[in-house]
């Protein structure tokens, strides 16, 4: 009870983040990356401003929804190939490929929402399981139209009012615009009096229900949004890498999500981007160095062992993931300065 | 649509039956544990896999077939005995989305180990008998395919007789009825939480040992018949075990007759795309019954 009024008093924040002088600090240091980085960093930097849409998506559909989806990569494919086959194929323009993408995967998004949120627990994971499948293999079988499992190339670059982005550099500040406009978005949207009865939906739907709120509205357009992300999120990657297959868009990467979401922490919409940074450097550092101890052969396997681990440990000791684990700290040194 | 004789439509059917009995072992496990538990184990895939692997190596070592059975049976109970008492018992206060979150993560773990282990090149067993497929109604039927069936019939059998005859299966139907009415019952609900798991497994394992010799193991194999054992518990309710066995066998002859009549590309979807059009007009199962929600 303590614990649910204190983070109804935190929710009740002003528009600027309580780590704002942090947030500052992070935003500068990230402003350099380009200037003084090689183009493979700038290049995983890109990668991972495009996953922090997403996972931030994520994090508000799971963290503030309740739900665990498990059809966030589905969503994120139907963004990817809408922008891909537009324009590869049909010479529509990057950025109205990319509304129809949003456009779509929004109504399919709604429509799937609107027959399955009614769904308790579990049984709503297994409806989005089942979509998310479902998707994967149309891509994978409708091969006249999205390049079946060869996948889609060809398609062109970004291009913005006339500019079009060629280099790294440019998609650098783009992706970290958009997923910084993004977290701000679902941040307010989450201080927000929709956030909050969101949040009373999750802590309990049934007390929520009979304080007159339409639980399964707050679900259904909480999880909209979730999949409108993701598919911004898509349509930047498939214009970034100009190719796009449907691995991209399995289970397995619906899976990847859910991690980045965990990892990062449900309970704060920095969760995503936090996710995101700790899962990606985790990756990079075991490439470096699962070839040392074990075979170049063996990698795979190790990499799929340590995440499957680190979900098992995270969820049983830090459920909260390292967003909490951040914020609690935070506290404290605040508290310390204060006393 | 194709045209298809009588005949085919035989063979179909067949082959939708044996594949349904392999689905229906997978749900049984699911809804016991499911209902025990209270989580959906998303590893109940790889404990199938774990037998097929475990069957294959020790088949390839020359030890006699029966042998191999048993043993690959062994490892994969062991596993689901494993996974309880070091991973769910510590987090059985969590909630169901940390459960779920759970068991995914033990399933690509298991996963990764035995692409560590084995690589990723598919192995096999021998058939149980050798031989031509037998024929029946003009339809040709591989004896692995008999083999499958008959199986998944005693299992059946062993089944109830375990769960309607016996102390400990009454038990364990009382802790999924209630737990804590069992546990006033004097019933130990941990106890029956580790037996689920171990029961689960177990049917698990069988399975891999008889679908090995038809479709390979590789380490990938959990994730698919995991899943399709899934939408069979679903399609009978989650609640019930008659309703799993009629989920698992309806499902796999939908899936044959729909690969035979629509598209075999699209065989796997329509397990899927039946399970959300299941869970959106009949979410209790094709039994219906009771609500079993909870709150």
């Amino acid at each position: 009870m303590e614990k649910q009024l204190e983070a109804a008093v935190h929710s009740r924040k002003t528009a600027i983040p309580r780590h704002w002088p942090l947030l500052l600090v992070l935003a500068l240091l990230l402003l350099g990356v380009p200037l003084f980085t090689g183009s493979y960093v700038t290049g995983l930097f890109v990668l991972m401003g495009i996953y922090v849409i997403a996972a931030t998506g994520m994090t508000l559909i799971m963290g503030y929804g309740g739900i665990v989806t498990l059809c966030q990569a589905a969503f994120w494919g139907m963004g990817a190939y809408t922008s891909g086959i537009l324009t590869a194929s049909y010479d529509v323009s990057p950025l109205a490929a990319l509304l129809a993408g949003i456009v779509l995967t929004g109504g399919v998004a709604a429509l799937l929402g609107l027959i399955t949120l009614n769904l308790h627990g579990h049984l709503l994971s297994l409806a989005t399981l089942g979509f998310g499948i479902v998707v994967n293999i149309f891509l994978l079988e409708e091969s006249e139209l999205t390049g079946g499992p060869s996948g889609l190339v060809g398609i062109p670059e970004f291009n913005l009012f006339g500019l079009t982005l060629a280099s790294d550099k440019q998609w650098f500040y783009l992706v970290w615009l958009a997923a910084f406009l993004v977290i701000l978005l679902v941040r307010n949207l989450v201080n927000s009096s929709w956030g909050r009865t969101l949040k009373a939906v999750h802590a309990s739907a049934a007390a929520a229900e009979a304080m007159g709120v339409h639980v399964g509205r707050y679900r259904w357009q909480a999880f909209i949004i979730s999949a409108v992300l993701a598919s911004l999120s898509g349509s930047l990657y498939a214009h970034y890498m100009t190719f796009i297959s449907p691995e991209l868009f399995s289970f397995e990467q619906s899976i990847r999500y859910v991690l980045m979401a965990v990892v990062g922490g449900l309970a704060s919409v920095w969760g995503g981007l936090i996710g995101v940074i700790v899962v990606t450097v985790l990756t990079e550092l075991l490439r470096e160095v699962i070839p040392l101890l074990l075979s170049e052969s063996s990698a795979g396997a190790a990499e799929t062992i340590f995440f499957g681990g680190l979900l098992v440990v995270m969820m049983i000791f830090m459920p909260q993931g390292m967003a909490g684990g951040l914020n609690k700290l935070w506290d404290r040194i605040k508290d310390g300065r204060n006393a | 649509m194709i045209d298809l004789s009588f005949t085919d439509v035989m063979q179909l059917l067949f082959s939708g039956i044996a594949v349904g009995g392999i689905y229906a072992l997978i749900s049984v496990g699911f809804v016991t544990i499911y209902n025990v538990n209270g989580v959906i184990n998303f590893a109940q895939g790889e404990f199938v896999m774990i037998a097929g692997m475990v069957g294959a190596t020790l088949a390839s070592t020359g030890m006699p077939l029966w042998l191999v059975c048993l043993a690959a049976v062994l490892a994969s109970t062991l596993t689901g005995a494993l996974m309880q008492r070091f991973i769910l018992h510590p987090a059985r206060h969590s909630t169901e989305v940390v459960l779920i979150i759970i068991t995914i993560g033990v399933s690509i773990t298991l996963r990764g180990i035995a692409l560590l282990i084995w690589g990723s090149n598919p192995r096999t067993l021998p058939a149980f008998f050798e031989g031509e497929p037998l024929s029946l109604l003009g339809a040709a039927i591989p004896r692995q395919d008999i083999v499958v069936v008959v199986i998944a019939f005693v299992c059946m059998v062993a089944l109830f007789w375990f769960f309607e005859r016996t102390y400990t299966g009454t038990a364990l139907r009382a802790c999924m009825i209630n737990k804590q009415v069992s546990r006033l019952m004097g019933i130990s609900p941990e106890r029956m939480a580790l037996m689920s798991l171990m029961l689960g497994a177990c049917l698990a394992g069988v399975v891999g040992v008889v679908v090995t010799p038809i479709s390979l193991a590789t380490p990938e194999m959990g994730l698919m018949i995991g899943l399709k054992g899934f939408v069979a518990a679903t399609l009978g309710g989650l609640t019930s075990i008659p309703g799993a066995v009629l989920g698992g066998l309806l499902l796999g002859v939908l899936e044959s007759l729909g690969a035979g009549l629509v598209s075999s590309g699209y065989k796997d979807a329509i397990a899927f795309f039946l399970l959300i059009l299941l869970l959106v007009l009949r979410p209790n199962g094709i039994l219906g019954g009771r609500s079993a929600k909870r709150v």
